[in-house]
């Protein structure tokens, strides 16, 4: 099988990343377990694992697919091996799927989802269904592939998980009715969906492309361990499919709209708080760890570098080229990109909006505000939820909008954070 | 915790992104090269380029140690599947094995 750094590709101008077909990020699992249950809390807990399961099947379809003839891969075997191997790099665990015409057994590992909802609150929290919902979809993806049966066509339940407390993850898989197909987002779509426009150079340019590749150089070499975790920068962190996010988000957005209006609003201060989430951890996280200590230097206090290091990061991982536009120390940020890692996936499958639609990016600009203003880096503070309340819950220090978007028809993203 | 050899601060926990995994010491400047040589030597050097200050060192099986050159800070990152209660022992038996290396090493040179 090949190095997944021989399968992976890039548009430099856009910062967005593939691995085969696939646009692919770096996200912790604060933010994995946030997205997901926001997904739930708006859609209940029948229909948020459906909405789930359906994007990472028909996401982790298009990677796997992709993956199996960029290696030229023909027997099931050959290409169930791949997608195992797949899954750990990628840092989801270790799953060993059995599986014919559609049916069959999986065995996962340290998945996660399940692992890391168990760390974070399995003490004190009993769970009531499982956690795993992406894993599942990736199997029954896997066995679609690897059978060459019909994509979308089997279905995947999580029977046993260890964020209920089972010993291990397990799964069913059965032969279902094939699901309405959908338009792929990948390299061509993407490069169709944004057009030719070539990045204007915004302020620290050289400071935020300098990060960005000392970052990436640590990036690169990662994979995942013998029991399927990467650990980076002290964090755990996942490669995930950008389009298992983007559909579980429109989806959900679309759904709401739909059946409760009204609710909109708090759906999407929702999404916008993923952003909070992985800024103040991821972001947070790297900031203070010993690689951004020894690669780029010591944090001192200076807003502007903050929000510079913040670009870098979210870069590197992958979100898109976002520049800094503007920076009024205490007042106003502007943050601009020529597409979010949102946009590609909506332009394709939903076309025009009618409403700025880069809820990570919005929520991500506040959150990137907020450490840039109010964290004494040189304090070294814990970043614990206790002080995430504090910073993001204790009333608002600062308002964002979503002044130009892709999806609207503009020729970037821009998002303006102020003083509400 | 550990007692430190003169050339090692005293263990502590750092905040992470899960419980008692992150812990911290630092390593005297005069002992940064040595230390950093010690490393390679007795545990798994983990693929970095030289270029980039931090090194990276796999012991005692999947915990890690980092060290930064430049500031001589050093991160033991204990396994994430290691169970919380067994975390903080884990931490202090890596501590305990890199403060004996780095002070038995000093004491014979």
């Amino acid at each position: 099988m090949k190095d997944l750094l021989d399968l992976w590709s890039r548009l430099p101008e856009q910062e967005l990343s593939f691995l085969g077909d696939a646009p692919v990020i770096y996200h912790c699992h604060h933010f994995n377990l946030f997205l997901d249950q926001t997904v739930d809390d708006a859609l209940g807990p029948k229909r948020g694992p459906q909405v789930r399961f359906a994007a990472a099947r028909d996401a982790s379809y298009q990677l796997l697919d992709s993956l199996m003839q960029a290696n030229g891969a023909q027997t099931p075997a050959e290409r169930m091996a791949i997608a195992e191997s797949t899954f750990a790099a990628m840092g989801h665990g270790r799953l060993s799927i059995g599986a014919s015409g559609g049916s069959g057994k999986a065995i996962g590992e340290h998945l996660h989802y399940g692992r890391a909802w168990s760390e974070k609150y399995g003490a004190s929290v009993r769970r009531r269904h499982p956690a795993d919902t992406f894993a599942a979809g990736y199997t029954a993806a896997a066995a679609e592939v690897a059978a060459g049966l019909p994509r979308e066509s089997v279905l995947a339940n999580e029977d046993r998980c260890i964020a209920m407390r089972a010993p291990r993850c397990e799964f069913s898989l059965t032969p279902g009715e094939q699901a309405e197909l959908r338009p792929d987002v990948g390299v061509q779509a993407t490069l169709a969906a944004l057009g030719d426009l070539k990045p204007e150079p915004g302020l620290h340019e050289p400071t935020i492309g300098a990060i960005t590749e000392t970052l990436r150089s640590f990036l690169a070499g990662v994979r995942g361990d013998q029991h399927g975790l990467v650990q980076n920068f002290g964090v755990y962190i996942t490669l995930h499919l950008a389009s298992y996010y983007n559909r579980i988000t429109y989806d959900t957005i679309s759904q709401v709209l739909s059946t409760a209006p009204k609710m909109i609003d708090v759906l999407e201060s929702l999404f916008r708080e993923s952003g909070h989430v992985c800024v103040f951890n991821t972001f947070g996280g790297i900031l203070m760890s010993p690689e951004w200590e020894g690669a780029i230097g010591d944090l001192k206090e200076d807003p502007e570098e903050i929000v510079a290091a913040c670009l870098g990061i979210a870069r590197a991982l992958n979100f898109g080229r976002w520049t800094l536009r503007e920076y009024v120390p205490g007042e106003r940020l502007v943050i601009d990109t020529p597409s979010t890692y949102e946009c590609p996936y909506y332009i394709t499958r939903h076309g025009t909006s009618s409403r700025p639609s880069c809820y990570f990016l919005q929520g991500a600009a506040l959150a990137i505000m907020q450490l840039a203003e109010r964290v004494k880096w040189t304090a070294r503070p814990a970043l614990t939820q206790d002080y995430y309340n504090q910073l993001f819950r204790g009333g608002a220090h600062w308002k964002v909008e979503q002044t130009r978007c892709r999806t609207l028809g503009h020729d970037r993203c821009e998002v303006v954070v102020s003083r509400p | 915790m550990t007692e430190p050899t003169s050339l090692l601060s005293p263990l502590r926990r750092e905040h992470g992104c899960a419980r008692d995994l992150l812990w911290r010491c630092e390593v005297a400047d005069e002992a940064v090269t040595g230390t950093l040589s010690l490393l390679r030597e007795h545990s798994r050097p983990q693929n970095l380029g030289p270029s980039l200050g931090v090194d990276l060192f796999e012991v005692a099986g999947e915990h890690t140690i980092v060290l930064v050159r430049r500031t001589g800070r050093i991160q033991i990152r204990i396994h994430g599947l290691t169970p919380p209660s067994s975390r903080a022992e884990a931490a202090e038996r890596v501590a305990a094995w890199l403060n004996d290396l780095v002070g038995r090493h000093h004491r014979e040179s």
